[in-house]
């Protein structure tokens, strides 16, 4: 297990990889085994390319644009920690229950949330925002300090109907680098490598 | 931090490929809980004050969490004792925290003889029965209890279980103290006011990395000091350690004549009129040469010490420069508030007792007691007294003196012994946080004993030999997951207290042993129970806490060490306003962890010299009233002179008459064939037991000499010379009673003839990383005894070194200042 | 902008080695084992070590902590082929291990010693990562670790006096083996800051250097009594 990439431990794409590996293992029983290795390799490796480009799913179809928009809601509402933390933190049934101890809609998803809430059991959000390991980053150095708005790393998060599944903005060292070049903040390595 | 590299999990029995999540989440005890708040949690920081329970030092230590969970340790700045500092194994407290091989739960031997999972439950109904069992067999005596936990309230609470239960046989395998004993009258030792001291002059003692509070030592002699008034430091000993180097003069003598350096400075000190005139008229007793009670003339120490103890001897017996001896003399009189301390070497030998009667004596010289700067008692702690209880029947085990000791006997051997002879028998015993298999020299006796006793209760974080040899092993938590109530440590010079709730939740299924003792009381009902009426640990630490509460005596400490104290005069002077409540004193104190009262009542001398004479005793009449009673022992109508010289003869003592009961030079017995004498000695990486239970530490083990992760022999370079031995050599150090394995390492200023060997590895219990790393070298040692506190000595010992392999050649170059011999 | 330096009184160390596990607690540093041990793989970011000398047929032992000195004239820096190690703007030595290809250059040209090498991938259970210090990264197999005078903590107290709405002050930033030092032998500040104590330190005659004759620069200061 290599740490160059604080990953959650088992990614989507090995995982589908594996039905597929299995599935395809049965379906070449009996065939030559080379017929059944080229199977298995484009089956697997299908399975990766589309894995690979598939959002990732979230265990609830959250509707970011009915909070933000119609509800009115602040980012940091359900985000504590965004603007006083060092880390945003996605929220989970703690902060949901303020508002969802009981259904307010007849939403399929919303009645999975209460479910979670009443159950007590924390709902697995995936995380799609991350900086690697060997980065420090800290919200609030950004967003008190710096003033800059939520949407400039992670875009129009709170139009999105669909649960969010990818970055709407990569995060790359050069978009880091830009922006502290735009706004006259150094470039020195160690500001964020660590 | 607790990196596991390949060695590490392999000791662990993991396997390379299971390096996953699954793997590791049983060797290594973190909740699933909160590892998902560490990888998904906002990242709060909060800080909690607590108490470093690694060793008895008692440091305050300030636990940082991150989303409660502890990610790291640092000495508290306000605490009195430690002032910010912390030693490595302190530092360690979380990777024994998380240590893999911790008790995971009880444990019961089952009839193969392995140790299976038990409950709770099980476990203390099966001891409930067996009390209740020896209980009604009015056998209450034959229970026993070997405690490690240093604390005052602990012991207090431990000793009232065993009274419930008729026995009084509890240990905590301390130091003796006899010595105060013997010429002040009091059991406990006194303090000594490193703070105010300018000079220490210190026998055999690493102050700054062994004896019961080194950082405390540290802080109060340099970390709390402007450089230009560092407390001055002079060492007598056979081993220069990093704490020595610091000496501005460092005395190398011959291992076992410590006391007799001491006795030579004392020479210097009265010839040269050095010494305290007033304090020694007023205060003492024997000085000059006196008439007893039938008419006799008796010697004095003055007399003794001007015919017997002159340079020249004293410098023949030390084997060092007589020089040397009138130099530290003319130095500890010039100096303003100078105090002698003894440990190390000066503790463990057969002659332990004078010599460290003949260190103190040095205090008395200089008037040392009672004055800032100097020997001191701590003001006692204002704890609620607890309702008495009848005294148990039968006298504790380990109280009784033996046949060939004169007041005590080593606590380990009499267990052993009493056992094995039949003579003591005992059916329960009781071992906390404590590993005497291990430590003693009695450990092999001590473990054949332990298969004789029925029913064997071990309370311990990891397995260890001597839970090993238990037929029940219950977990305790570790320091972190428990209530703790720390008293003062031994030696410190003003009161504290240490009161601190669990950091965490225990990681395991463990129990503090506190509540062990109190449920069983519940379990045995009658008077065990009427003993102990608490519902739990922390309620019993409340009510003995509502006393200081009450008393309004000293103050929690809030601020910074400065602050507090500005504070203390401040709000109180020097007027205690009594506190009219517990809960806001309990609530202060549970947070801020810890209360200390500074404030010396100067001129309490009762409670200094507690003997027959109120003064302290340069002849010690208790030991020679004892001396008498070992002559006259079925020897009707000697007269006294001859049944002192009798009982004298009796303990093997070469000094005869009057010079038996005053500190004197009585050489050091050695046992068996060889020519080096092995000398033990603790580093700082070894304090306490459960250091070793951390990867760091072990790494960093023998980091004074590039030995990490093994057992060195430090060698003088004349004596690696004489031997033909090199810096890196691997050899065998072999006493009559067995051997181990260790690297030679040349020590450029250690005393010729002994072999320096660390204390602290060569553990056997599997179950922790320590388990095959280094030797142990107590395990090798030859029983021989302290005559009057009848401790087994640690320096008597003598060796052999066989080589078994040069260091290779491609290895590291020898790097210790040692030349190719 | 602050010029990071350290004085360390060797007056009123005592070689209780500390520091040094001190460092390894917060820099998440790792324990490489016996057999390991034994080829000498062991590293610390911090040192005490002994030294001896012999003066007068007397021998003295002193035991030194000794870490990266922070050259302003870094040897390490010069040699790197791929910019992993440089000076920063506050004059640390900074080592991005992201960019560090593992060539070892830098250790060669170091006179210090101060540089070591990580042998072996990180094997870092995921409940271990929960114990680590989450300010300091987990270094992988193949880099060159160093001291970094704790600019985890630099950049905090930076952002805490930032919200306080100040800048930063003396003795806002210690490292850890300053904090765990019970002999208060090491202080840790601004060089720049005349009026720091670590500026105040360094101007003491009892002040000196290693190796300053290789006019590297140090900012490491170590003072003792000159006989």
């Amino acid at each position: 297990m290599t740490n160059r990439d604080a990953s959650p431990p088992a990614p989507p794409a090995t995982r589908r990889a594996g039905v597929a590996l299995r599935s395809s293992g049965a379906a070449a029983k009996g065939v030559l085994v080379a017929a059944a290795l080229v199977a298995l390799a484009l089956v697997l490796g299908g399975a990766v390319l589309w894995a690979a480009r598939r959002p990732l799913e979230q265990p609830i179809a959250f509707n970011h644009a009915l909070h933000v928009g119609q509800l009115e809601m602040d980012c940091t509402d359900c985000h504590l920690y965004a603007v006083n933390g060092v880390r945003a933190t996605i929220p989970n049934i703690e902060v949901c229950a303020d508002c969802h101890d009981e259904a307010a809609s007849e939403s399929a998803e919303e009645t999975r949330l209460v479910e979670y809430v009443a159950s007590g059991e924390r709902v697995p959000w995936r995380k799609i925002y991350r900086v690697p390991e060997h980065v420090y980053f800290s919200h609030r150095r950004h967003t008190q300090l710096g003033g800059i708005e939520c949407e400039t790393c992670h875009g129009a998060v709170g139009e999105q109907v669909e649960p969010v599944g990818r970055p709407l903005v990569r995060l790359s060292m050069e978009h880091c680098m830009r922006c502290h070049q735009d706004s006259g903040v150094s470039n020195d390595c160690l500001l964020c490598h660590r | 931090m607790i990196l596991p590299r390949r060695d590490l999990l392999k000791m662990l029995g993991v396997g390379a490929g299971a390096v996953g999540l699954g793997g590791c989440r049983q060797a290594w005890s973190v909740p699933d809980r909160l590892v998902e708040l560490a990888l998904r949690g906002p990242g709060l920081e909060s800080q909690v004050q607590t108490i470093c329970g690694l060793c008895a030092g008692g440091c305050g230590l300030t636990v940082r969490l991150v989303d409660g969970l502890p990610v790291g340790i640092r000495g508290n700045p306000h605490h009195p004792l430690n002032r910010g500092g912390l030693c490595p194994v302190g530092l360690a407290g979380l990777e024994v925290l998380y240590a893999p091989g911790r008790l995971q739960g009880p444990l019961r031997r089952q009839a193969g003889g392995e140790h299976g999972a038990t409950t709770w439950e099980e476990a203390l109904d099966e001891i409930a029965t067996r009390l209740t069992a020896l209980t009604a067999a009015g056998q209450g005596d034959r229970v026993a209890f070997l405690s490690g936990e240093p604390s005052e309230l602990f012991h207090d609470l431990a000793r009232r279980f065993l009274h419930g239960l008729g026995s009084a046989n509890l240990s905590r395998l301390d130091d003796a103290g006899l010595a105060h004993e013997l010429t002040q009258g009091i059991a406990r030792a006194p303090g000594y006011d490193l703070g105010g001291a300018d000079l220490v002059v210190s026998f055999g003692l690493d102050l700054y990395e062994d004896g019961p509070t080194p950082i405390h030592a540290t802080a109060a002699m340099i970390g709390s000091r402007p450089t230009e008034q560092l407390g001055a430091l002079i060492q007598v000993g056979t081993r220069v350690s990093p704490s020595a180097s610091k000496a501005e003069i460092f005395a190398l003598v011959r291992p076992g004549t410590l006391g007799a350096f001491a006795l030579g400075i004392a020479h210097t000190l009265v010839r040269e009129g050095g010494y305290d005139r007033a304090f020694v008229a007023e205060h003492t007793f024997g000085f000059d040469d006196w008439t007893d009670e039938d008419g006799r003339e008796r010697l004095g120490f003055r007399r003794l010490l001007l015919e017997r103890y002159y340079p020249d001897r004293v410098a023949a017996l030390c084997g060092c420069d007589p020089a040397l001896i009138v130099r530290v003399a003319r130095r500890l009189a010039a100096a303003a508030a100078p105090v002698a301390v003894a440990g190390g070497d000066a503790v463990r030998g057969t002659n332990a007792t004078w010599t460290q009667m003949a260190v103190q004596a040095l205090n008395a010289l200089t008037g040392a007691f009672d004055r800032p700067g100097g020997v001191v008692m701590p003001p006692p702690i204002p704890l609620t007294p607890l309702a008495a209880l009848p005294a148990p029947p039968a006298p504790s085990l380990f109280a009784a003196a033996g046949d060939e000791t004169a007041f005590g006997v080593d606590p380990v051997e009499a267990l052993a012994a009493g056992v094995l002879d039949g003579t003591r028998p005992v059916e329960l015993l009781i071992v906390l946080d404590t590993n005497p298999v291990f430590s003693s020299p009695a450990g092999d006796r001590l473990r054949e004993a332990l298969a004789r006793i029925p029913t064997v209760v071990a309370l311990a974080s990891f397995m260890d030999e001597t839970a090993a040899a238990a037929e029940l092993v219950l977990p305790t938590p570790t320091f972190l997951e428990r209530w703790q109530g720390a008293t003062t440590p031994r030696g410190v010079a003003f009161s504290t207290l240490g009161l601190a709730p669990p950091v965490v939740e225990p990681l395991t299924d463990a129990r503090h042993p506190g509540d062990v003792l109190l449920e069983l009381g519940r379990r045995l009902g009658g008077e065990a129970a009427a003993a102990l009426p608490w519902s739990d640990y922390p309620a019993y630490l409340k009510q003995r806490i509502e006393g200081l509460a009450l008393s309004g005596q000293g103050s929690v400490v809030t601020g910074s060490f400065e602050e507090s104290w500005i504070q203390f005069l401040e709000e109180r002077g020097w007027r205690f306003l009594g506190r009219k409540e517990i809960e806001s004193f309990w609530r202060t104190l549970t947070q801020e962890s810890s209360w200390w009262n500074p404030v010396r009542s100067r001129g309490d001398w009762g409670r200094l010299f507690a003997t027959a004479s109120g003064r302290y005793e340069f002849f010690s009449r208790r030991l020679e009233a004892r001396l008498v009673e070992l002559g006259a022992a079925g020897e009707g109508g000697a007269s006294a002179a001859e049944a002192l010289a009798r009982g004298s003869a009796r303990l093997g003592l070469e000094a005869e008459g009057d010079e038996a009961c005053m500190p004197h030079h009585e050489p050091e017995a050695a046992r068996g064939e060889g020519e080096l004498t092995l000398l033990p000695f603790r580093p700082i990486t070894a304090r306490g037991s459960l250091g070793v239970t951390s990867p760091m530490v072990l790494e960093m083990f023998g980091y004074t000499a590039f030995s990490p992760w093994q057992t060195w022999a430090e060698l003088a370079a004349e004596t690696a010379h004489e031997l033909d031995l090199g810096d890196g050599d691997e050899v065998r150090v072999e006493s009559d009673r067995g051997h181990f394995a260790a690297v030679v390492r040349i020590h450029p200023a250690a005393a010729a003839g002994t072999v320096h060997v660390p204390l602290g590895l060569g553990h056997e219990a599997p179950g922790s990383l320590a388990a095959g790393i280094g030797a142990n070298p107590v395990g090798i040692m030859l029983a021989a005894r302290d005559p009057l506190s009848g401790r087994l000595s640690r320096t008597a010992t003598r060796v052999r070194l066989a080589l078994v392999k040069r260091r290779s050649r491609g290895g590291p170059p020898p790097r210790h200042g040692g030349s190719e011999a | 902008m602050s010029r990071w330096g350290m004085a360390i009184d060797l007056d009123r160390c005592t070689g209780c080695g500390s520091c040094m596990a001190a460092c390894h607690q917060e820099n998440n540093l790792t324990a490489v084992g016996p057999s390991e041990a034994a080829l000498d793989r062991v590293f610390h970011w911090l040192r005490v070590l002994p030294e001896v000398s012999e003066a007068h047929a007397e021998v003295t032992v002193t035991y030194t902590p000794q870490l990266c000195v922070q050259c302003d004239k870094p040897p390490c820096v010069r040699v790197c082929p791929v910019h992993a190690t440089y000076l920063s703007d506050e004059g640390i030595v900074a080592q991005i291990y992201a960019r560090c290809i593992g060539c070892r250059y830098c250790m060669a040209a170091c006179p210090y010693n101060a540089k070591v090498f990580n042998w072996y991938e990180p094997q870092w259970p995921g409940q271990l990562q929960a114990k680590a210090n989450p300010d300091v990264s987990l270094r992988y197999k193949g880099v060159v670790e160093k001291c970094t005078f704790c600019h985890h903590r630099v950049l905090k107290a930076r952002e805490d006096a930032a919200l306080a709405g100040r800048g930063l002050r003396d003795g806002d930033v210690s490292t850890a083996c300053e904090d765990s030092c019970p002999a208060k032998a090491i202080v840790f500040g601004d060089l720049d800051d005349p009026a720091s104590r670590v500026s105040r330190l360094a101007r003491s005659p009892r002040a000196s250097r290693h190796h300053e004759d290789l006019g590297t620069e140090p900012k490491v200061y170590h003072l003792a009594r000159k006989e």
